[in-house]
């Protein structure tokens, strides 16, 4: 928790000296109104009580001051430790990749950076008052009651000893249901997260009405569990007051017989009980702690599990650099082989190179590894080392940056960001100008589109840009890529949901573009493949067959028998 | 279904009452358990009063006549008290959490069911991060006072007025003028404050969903933001939003700093007050010295409930901003289709037929011009056209998940409007051309979560499609799960899957839109047939760029700009030499003379 506080120390120790002056000055009121009581019977003047009325008044403001200190500082402090944790998780979550992505739920990160965080802050703040309360009131008490009667303050904190225990037994209880709770939240959110986003989907198989049964039965279960929590918190208070209640209980009796046997006198019994009656609040802030304090750790676990989490990409320690952005590039793959975690390799003992200049052409069946194969080419996903070289540097020496800098990557599932069409386009370099979004995009074949619109390149387009066609936002994110302009084109299926006269006026105005790129096209369709100078044929992640066109169509292999389906599809279509 | 009644306008507050009613119709339905809470908790506050009476006891008679078993059964009658305490607070807390979790859990069923039958017009315009934050951390906003506030503000409410009526009769005059000396500064103190605070946090809550919908995006869209290193930039927007949420929540913090310590300080105010005026009256003996210290102690009794309250206060308006937000969401009006009463309800035959059928997304933007066609029942259709067309759209009207402007929509003769929803939705299975797999496993993709549906039934379906090839690699077969939008898996096999989901309902018309577009050809050949065989006798519409996918279909359309140019069969279509025509050629062409 410190190292979280570090920061602000300043903030947190006055916000402590203003606390400690808040609970000093409300301890002096008694004093005062004690001291009326006692001068009473003597003579009360005019003046005596207009005095002591102005002094508690001045009390009064200082509590008033010191209580608006303490929360300005110290809940200050917590917002600001709940800003840095929640900005150093999305800084984090920049830095991770796909084999960190593609095992969290979306709607669990985000529970994390609101929900939890949110019982962090109140852990930093109002847990903290409370610890400070309990221990500082406390001790204050237990000083006046020593200093008044030894013996009594023994007999009235002995119970208080079996607070020990139930503070443990409640602790790790209230730890372990906050972090059911919590993660319970987490599901809702996720749940939440993916219904939303599949709502179009799960209309169309008319499934309302059984998802809010799901939804009934994950919410019930984090009703269950909240329940749960807040009955061992209903107990954690209700033990707590009843063991102050036996202190008391217990000092009455063995006072009140001390009383009889002329050991104590009746005054002296009076007064003691009295402080142990200021006993009452601390012990009841000790159960806010622990509450506080326990939801907060637990919620605290969680985001550090995010925070903590070493990101498998990273840039090398000493990385290569390049005197200047290279203008070409040339792509080699060397006998990589490559699986997810245990599993089966996706990709095995692949080699391939593209030069400067050259479009090579990949086909293959579903799932054959494709799209693994891109990923890692702009490690996305990690590779080994000396797997895969740019102009002859393994990828794993250049700085992340650098190297993404060099890649325009088309991905298969074309995904647009929720702003206008302009900022979607001129996404990698948002200086440029109109001119040169209306370039990429006329390349891309959507100018017509796109001056259609009453809002022009101001058209703000919705999340994963729904209110476009399928092909709209596929030419989208071509231009995306074509804006970039970096030496080495990906396009992985890019042209899937396009019709082959759009294809051909996209591919051949981009041919000047890629005249000294490398380029790799990814397709099912041989079509898309013409303009291929090489073509890769990729089957259960080996290559089994490379050359061109021609070559391959004479070497009567697989890709000799796509090409015959298609062309033979087509024939039959005629008929 | 509850609706919040009234329009809703974010500018003014008069609301304020809606807000509460409309509250309170969630609480009606826990009363009981409400009663329970509230006589819980005041036996709670009252059960200690009698504590110092059997205490004085022991001290005024027990203790002076030296009678030690008296002393022991005053001890056993205190201890007993305190266990009956014990029980109730336990009680209490108890019953409250679980009343406020209760309600909790009803609203979010009721804003979630109500936001998934929002129209799909409301999905492309909302982000959907905004959207999830109505449904958890408005909710959860709502808690506090919920959990403990509600009970709190009416049983201290209670004790409230309890105590004045106590002090009236003890002391009029005292009561009178400490009543007049702090109340006005109260009222004063709670009107400025809430004045301030609503504003401050109806602003936080509008922050948390804006920070919960860039969020969302981001997460999903990380790859893109790595690959267009825009890391940094996107960690600026971040940071200035999370640093407004900062900066709303010291503004808050500012107010409620002075508004608490302002309470506790009209306590102490009124203390030093009844001291001066008290003294007063004492010394024109009017007052006793007693009178006046047993004042003192019931005026702290007064104003503990009023700090409760003040505490309260802050909650409800919090709570009042969350409720603000949900019924903002529970105003948008749902889907027109849920209203249909005593709709059409089948069984879906499959003739479709479109009228003169004008639509656009947005006003006067027409995307389908003056269409019109007839499909009849088993005929196998293909539409085909340049992207952006208007072909998705047509598959959005035939599923009616969009109104049309102009013209008619008939569905085995009977205008769409007039179907039942489900009964129309639910034999039409329909491949979306955006795959969508929820994050279960394979089987449950395919089933939906459907019990019924055999393990059996469901290999044969995926036989079906082929895509027992890759499941059966795959580590845990049928039960191996998929993640977050099937993103496990490459983006061939989950259109499988999708395409296996529509077929497990055994669809009486089915409509594909590119559903094939990212499969290899000889995948496809193995669906096409399946498709062929499934379509025998029924409807089916198909969407294709690439012409071989359509080469089975009775009939073509051709849509261009919006609007049906040319329709029939592929031989009539080619010797029309029109835009099939083109499209036609151009594929075609490409496969004699590729690597041009
Ligand atoms: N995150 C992942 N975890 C585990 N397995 C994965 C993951 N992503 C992909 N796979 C598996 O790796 C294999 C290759 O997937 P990849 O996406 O590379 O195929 P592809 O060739 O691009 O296919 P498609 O043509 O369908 O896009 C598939 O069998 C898939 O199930
Ligand atoms: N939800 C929407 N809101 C607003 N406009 C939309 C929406 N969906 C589509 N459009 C617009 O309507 C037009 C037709 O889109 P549609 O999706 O029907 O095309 P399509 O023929 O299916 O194209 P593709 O072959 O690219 O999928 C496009 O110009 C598109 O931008
Ligand atoms: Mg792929
Ligand atoms: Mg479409």
């Amino acid at each position: 928790m410190w190292k979280y506080i570090k920061k602000y120390k300043l903030l947190f120790f006055i916000s402590l000296l203003a606390l400690l002056l808040v609970d000093f000055s409300q301890l002096l009121i008694p004093r005062i109104i004690g001291q009326i009581y006692d001068t009473l019977g003597e003579e009360g003047s005019f003046r005596f009580f207009l005095i002591s009325g102005l002094k508690i008044a001045g009390l009064g403001l200082s509590v008033f001051a010191f209580r608006f200190f303490w929360r300005i500082f110290l809940i200050r402090m917590s917002r600001k430790v709940e800003r840095d944790i929640r900005e150093n998780l999305f800084y984090r979550l920049l830095t991770f990749s796909q084999h960190f992505f593609g095992k969290w739920n979306t709607g669990d990160l985000m529970a994390r950076a609101i929900n939890d965080i949110n019982h962090i802050q109140r852990m930093f703040s109002f847990g903290i008052v409370s610890i400070f309360d309990a221990v500082v009131m406390g001790l204050m008490t237990l000083g006046f009651m020593l200093s008044y009667d030894v013996k009594f303050t023994l007999i009235a904190v002995s119970p208080l000893s079996l607070l020990t225990f139930v503070v443990l037994y409640f602790e790790k209880r209230i730890h372990r249901l906050s972090l059911l709770v919590q993660n319970r939240f987490s599901r809702l959110s996720t749940f939440v997260q993916e219904d939303f986003s599949g709502n179009f989907v799960l209309k169309s198989l008319n499934r309302e009405e059984e998802e809010k049964n799901r939804f009934a039965s994950v919410s019930r279960d984090y009703l269950d569990k909240n329940v749960r929590l807040g009955r061992i918190q209903a107990l954690l208070h209700a033990s707590i007051t009843f063991i102050i209640a036996i202190s008391n209980v217990l000092v009455i009796y063995v006072g009140g017989k001390n009383v009889i046997n002329g050991i104590t006198s009746k005054g002296d019994l009076i007064a003691f009980l009295s402080y142990l009656n200021m006993m009452v609040w601390p012990m009841i802030a000790i159960g806010f702690a622990i509450n506080i304090h326990q939801r907060g750790r637990a919620s605290l676990e969680r985001v550090e599990e995010l925070t903590g989490y070493k990101p498998v990409i990273t840039d090398p320690p000493n990385p290569f650099l390049p005197e200047k952005k290279p203008e070409t590039l040339s792509v080699e793959v060397r006998d990589l082989t490559f699986s997810f975690g245990e599993g089966a390799p996706i990709l095995e003992n692949v080699s391939l190179s593209i030069a400067p200049g050259e479009t090579v052409g990949l086909i293959g069946r579903i799932g054959s590894g494709k799209s693994t194969l891109v990923k890692l080419l702009s490690r996305l996903l990690k590779t080994g080392d000396d797997t895969i070289f740019f102009n002859g540097v393994d990828i794993n020496r250049y700085k992340l940056n650098d190297l993404r800098a060099l890649i325009s990557y088309v991905p298969q599932e074309p995904f647009l960001f929720s702003t206008t069409i302009r900022e979607n386009v001129a996404y990698y370099d948002t200086s440029l100008d109109d001119e040169a979004v209306m370039e990429a995009l006329r390349k891309a074949d959507l100018s017509g589109t796109i001056e259609e619109m009453p809002a022009g390149l101001d058209t703000s387009l919705g999340e994963r840009g729904v209110n476009l066609s399928g092909g709209q936002k596929q030419r989208m994110t071509i231009a995306r890529a074509i804006l970039k302009d970096a030496p080495f084109f990906i396009f992985d299926d890019s042209f899937s949901s396009i019709d082959t006269d759009t294809e051909e006026r996209i591919l051949t105005s981009l041919a000047p573009l890629f005249e000294n790129k490398s380029v790799l096209i990814i397709a099912h369709r041989i079509s898309t493949l013409r303009y291929a100078d090489r073509i890769v044929v990729l089957d259960e992640g080996r290559i089994v067959e490379e050359g061109t066109h021609q070559e391959l169509l004479e070497a009567r292999g697989a890709y000799y028998d796509i090409f015959n389906r298609q062309k033979l599809e087509e024939k039959l279509g005629r008929e | 279904m509850r609706r919040f009644a009234g329009s809703f306008d974010e500018k003014k507050r008069k609301f304020d009452i809606k807000l509460v009613f409309w509250l309170l119709s969630y609480v009606k339905e826990m009363k009981l358990l409400m009663g329970v809470a509230v006589i819980f908790l005041l036996l709670g506050a009252m059960l200690p009063i009698a504590l110092p009476e059997v205490i004085q006891r022991a001290f005024d008679i027990y203790i002076p006549q030296g009678d030690i078993h008296g002393l022991f059964v005053i001890a056993g009658i205190l201890l007993g008290i305190n266990a009956a305490l014990f029980f109730i607070q336990y009680l209490q807390v108890y019953i409250m959490t679980f009343l406020g979790q209760r309600i909790m859990y009803n609203l979010r069923l009721d804003i979630f069911s109500h936001i998934m039958r929002l129209p799909k017009r409301f999905f492309d315009k909302n982000p959907i991060g905004r959207i999830m934050t109505r449904v958890t951390s408005d909710v959860e906003a709502l808690a506090e006072l919920l959990q403990s506030g509600l009970v709190l503000i009416i049983s201290e409410s209670i004790m409230l007025v309890g105590i004045l009526v106590f002090l009236l009769f003890k002391n009029w005059v005292l009561t009178l003028v400490t009543l007049l000396g702090t109340i006005p500064l109260l009222l004063l103190g709670m009107t400025v404050f809430r004045k301030k605070i609503t504003v401050i946090y109806r602003e936080m809550r509008s922050l948390v969903a804006r920070i919960n919908a860039f969020l969302q995006e981001s997460i999903v869209g990380m790859d893109i933001i790595q690959l267009f290193n825009r890391q940094k930039r996107d960690m600026k927007r971040f940071q200035s939003l999370n640093e407004s949420y900062y900066k709303t929540t010291i503004r808050a913090l500012i107010v409620n700093g002075t508004f608490f310590p302002f309470i506790s300080f009209l306590s102490i105010f009124a203390k030093a007050f009844i001291i001066w005026f008290g003294g007063v009256q004492i010394l024109k003996m009017q007052l006793t010295t007693g009178q006046l210290a047993a004042f003192l102690i019931f005026i702290e009794m007064f104003f503990k409930p009023l700090r409760e309250l003040s505490q309260s206060y802050n909650i409800f308006q919090a709570a009042m901003a969350a409720s603000e937000k949900i019924t903002s969401i529970m105003d948008e009006p749902e889907s027109v289709v849920y209203s249909v009463r005593n709709g059409f309800t089948g069984p879906l035959d499959g003739t479709i037929e479109f009228c003169n059928v004008w639509f656009a997304y947005d006003e006067e933007n027409w995307v389908l011009k003056d269409v019109s066609f007839k499909i009849e029942k088993g005929e196998t259709v293909a539409i085909v056209g340049q992207t952006g067309s208007g072909k998705t759209t047509i598959i959005n009207l035939i599923g009616r998940f969009y109104d049309i402007q102009k013209g008619k929509i008939l569905v085995d003769g009977v205008d769409i409007k007039e179907w039942d929803i489900s009964a129309l939705r639910r034999k039409m299975g329909i491949v979306l051309q955006d795959v969508f797999l929820f994050s279960g496993n394979v089987r449950e993709n395919i089933s939906l979560y459907n019990e019924e549906i055999s393990l059996d039934e469901i290999r044969e379906i995926v036989r079906f499609v082929n895509a027992d090839k890759f499941i059966d690699k795959l580590p845990e077969k049928y039960e191996t799960l998929i993640m977050e939008r099937g993103k496990a898996l490459s983006v061939g096999q989950r259109q499988l899957l999708s395409f296996a989901r529509t077929l497990t309902y055994r669809p009486a018309v089915l409509i594909l839109d590119e559903a094939t577009a990212n499969i290899d050809s000889e995948t496809e050949k193995y669906i096409q047939e399946a498709t062929l065989r499934m379509t025998e006798g029924r409807t089916a519409i198909i969407i294709a760029h690439r012409l071989a996918t359509i080469k089975h279909a009775h009939r073509i359309m051709v849509i261009h700009r919006g609007e049906l140019r040319e329709a029939g069969t592929h031989d009539e279509l080619i010797r029309r030499k029109g835009i099939y025509y083109d499209l036609y050629q151009l594929q075609y062409k490409d496969q004699e003379s590729p690597g041009a």
